[in-house]
């Protein structure tokens, strides 16, 4: 009896470890910080095209592009045997930045579907890798370049995306 | 656990393994910024410089794969074309996130290996500087016309 409380604090920390709420929380997180990525993105576009500086927002115009036909890609390589309705809608999903907060509820409720290439953890993983290879990363590099070049006209808007790309990147180096 | 020679770093102790998350987290971002600065300093400096910088280390990591025969990649593909085409493209990104996130799970033998993993965080480290005595070299130059 004197063990007890040994023995069950074992068994509750390994219920712990085991368990998906941990999981749930991280990729949660992760959605969320994606999101607002993408959204700080996008408004620091419009600041650069408020501020006469179009050439760089087409860049990161450009690099938001890329990150979307990417993920469009495994889409279709994803749901290739899958009805035209599931197709539609997946694409529809990576096409209004919707694809992160997708993933991490797929993967907080252990969604299991026939007919896909890989599970939803690899499938996060692999829109992550995407993500940061061609959103998060260069566009960090940019918008710093640009704060370097132009201050003034790159205002704070910038150095607060330059912030959150910086922590989404971390986060999800660390999640995967 | 999985893999407990390679994951071996994570504790079982769920408050140590949370610490261990968010110093991961930690490690990422400040390298992330780092590296960032680097790159924006050497194109602040010369856009030419920045792509030569970027270009010679991807170049250098593809031959180093090759002349090791580890440039495929390890999921199961068909067709020779796709098979080179996957795998350069996953290098490539695989390369770009260890470069800019030191992301220590792309230590794996699978992935970067070892002693490329620690030469790009060695570089990752010592890059800002590098970039830094162009970046000053350039100012010091307009400084020297301004004052002429």
């Amino acid at each position: 009896m004197e063990n007890f409380d040994v023995f069950m604090t074992v068994i509750a920390n390994r219920l712990m470890r085991d368990s998906l709420y941990g999981t749930m929380l991280r990729v949660g997180v992760g959605a969320i910080l994606s999101s607002v990525d993408a959204i700080t993105d996008i408004l620091v576009v419009a600041q650069y095209y408020r501020e006469g500086l179009e050439d760089k927002a087409k860049i990161l115009l450009m690099m938001i592009t890329t990150n979307v036909i990417i993920q469009e890609i495994i889409v279709l390589l994803q749901y290739r045997k899958k009805p035209l309705r599931v197709i539609f809608t997946e694409f529809l999903t990576s096409l209004f930045f919707l694809r992160p907060a997708m993933d991490a509820y797929r993967v907080s409720i252990n969604y299991e579907t026939p007919e896909t290439v890989i599970d939803p953890l690899s499938e996060l993983i692999a829109n992550k890798n995407t993500e940061l290879a061609t959103e998060s990363i260069p566009g960090c590099i940019l918008q710093f370049y640009v704060w370097l070049r132009n201050p003034t006209e790159a205002g704070i808007t910038t150095l607060i995306s330059i912030g959150i790309s910086a922590l989404t990147t971390g986060f999800t180096s660390a999640l995967m | 656990m999985m893999q407990p020679n390679f994951y071996g770093y994570l504790p079982e102790d769920n408050t140590a393994r949370g610490q261990c998350f968010f110093l991961m987290v930690f490690i990422a971002s400040v390298h992330n910024i780092s590296r960032t600065i680097s790159i924006a300093l050497l194109a602040s400096s010369s856009k030419t410089l920045a792509f030569a910088f970027f270009g010679c280390e991807m170049v250098f990591y593809v031959l180093i794969k090759l002349l090791r025969r580890d440039f495929i990649y390890w999921p199961p593909l068909k067709g020779k074309a796709v098979v080179f085409i996957v795998s350069l493209f996953a290098r490539l990104i695989i390369k770009t996130i260890v470069d800019f996130s030191g992301c220590f799970h792309m230590r794996h033998p699978y992935e970067l290996g070892g002693i490329m993993f620690s030469v790009t965080l060695f570089w990752a480290q010592l890059s800002p500087f590098v970039a830094l005595t162009f970046y000053e070299g350039d100012a010091k130059e307009v400084r020297t016309i301004g004052f002429v």
